[in-house]
């Protein structure tokens, strides 16, 4: 037997809380951007990203990857504090009640809304200690010059830090291919960094993304 | 919100409406009346229909995990109010990007398409019990949105 009346007292039947209609918001009169929960949002134009990408070569050159990594290793932490914050508030239900898959669908959708592409998970190896991502319309590969080098570190450290703080490892992220430099989406392996430092060499030598995949569990 | 009336007052900005648009505004308008008594009906029986309906899934699949049942439950109660707001608005994006892109990975890693599908043929006929013929044309298509895109999107996923 099944009790809807008891369902409905107990569950939550809240959808995307990361709906764009819903989760931008703002006061206009004081031009104050923000998010339903009150964080505030700010418009990052393009001609922007590209001087960030023009100004970090002309100063660090070959350090610029390492440099938007390591910002957004410290970005990454912070948006999984807030990430968490808000999902938990809206929901009712603390981190560890949380259902994976339900913390993942509200992650992808909380990214694609802020405007940074639309990202997916691949699970097929967390088995042997890796996670691949990818997305697609990074504006950050978007802005960066084109056929130089993978340009979306940001991205990557969001990625390291924000899985980082879920997992409590310590875990690192290297990119395997990039819009920039005409794949057709961007891809990422994520893991503890002693086991994915590997992958560096493995794309100097021009291997695939799923071909490094399958090197990788070997 | 309301993307049919929205499209007019971007058309009246800078002229009187047409005729035809009088029309579609008028149509709009009238038909509001009789979709709000749906969403009424539909919000004072929920726990009635849904009872039933549950009920009937027990039955029909006695080997399936109570859980897994649960959580069907939960998704289609939660489809049934986000249609019947979608359907006030006559807006099948606001029922996309508010429930169902986000749905669609939960229900994938539970795997529930089949019992998410029986669960929307029993909801219809059940629907039946309540509204009339006339009535249901205001949420089927909701409803048929919802049940389309969660077996959609499933299917290119596998």
């Amino acid at each position: 037997m099944i009790s809807i009346a008891n369902l409905i007292e107990e569950k939550s039947l809240k959808g995307n809380y990361f709906a764009p209609s819903a989760y931008l918001q703002g006061d206009y009169e004081i031009g104050l951007l923000e998010t339903r929960g009150e964080g505030r949002l700010i418009a990052l134009p393009e001609v922007f990203l590209q001087g960030v990408f023009a100004g970090l070569n002309q100063e660090v050159g070959q350090a610029t990857g390492v440099v938007l990594y390591n910002c957004g290793r410290w970005w990454g932490r912070n948006f999984f504090r807030r990430f968490l914050e808000e999902t938990t508030a809206y929901y009712e239900v603390p981190l560890p009640q949380m259902e994976m898959a339900q913390f993942l669908s509200c992650f992808k959708q909380c990214w694609k809304t802020h405007g940074w592409g639309v990202l997916s998970f691949d699970f097929e190896y967390y088995g042997q200690g890796f996670i691949s991502v990818s997305t697609v319309n990074s504006p950050f590969a978007q802005a960066a010059p084109k056929n130089q080098q993978f340009a979306c570190q940001l991205e990557a450290g969001i990625l390291s830090s924000f899985l980082s703080e879920l997992t409590g490892e310590d875990l690192a992220c290297i990119q395997t291919t990039c819009e920039s430099l005409g794949a057709s989406e961007n891809n990422f392996v994520i893991g503890l960094k002693e086991r994915i430092e590997v992958i560096k060499s493995f794309v100097e030598e021009g291997h695939e993304h799923a071909h490094i995949m399958k090197l990788l569990s070997q | 919100m309301y993307p049919a009336l929205q499209e007019l007052i971007y058309q009246a900005e800078c002229d009187y409406l047409q005729t035809e648009d009088i029309e579609n505004l008028k149509t709009e308008v009238s038909t509001l009346k009789q979709r709000i008594n749906v969403y009424k009906t539909l919000r004072d029986n929920e726990v009635e229909i849904f009872q039933k309906i549950a009920n009937q899934l027990l039955d029909k699949l006695p080997k399936e995990k109570l859980n897994e049942i649960q959580s069907c439950l939960l998704q289609w109660l939660s489809i049934t109010r986000y249609c019947s707001m979608a359907m006030i608005l006559n807006n099948p994006e606001f029922l996309e990007r508010r429930l169902l892109e986000w749905l669609t990975d939960i229900v994938e890693v539970h795997q529930t398409q089949s019992t998410s599908q029986m669960l929307h043929s029993l909801l219809m006929s059940r629907l039946g019990e309540f509204l009339s013929e006339s009535d249901i044309t205001y949420i089927e298509p909701f409803l048929s949105q919802a049940n389309n895109y969660l077996s959609s999107q499933s299917a290119v996923t596998n």
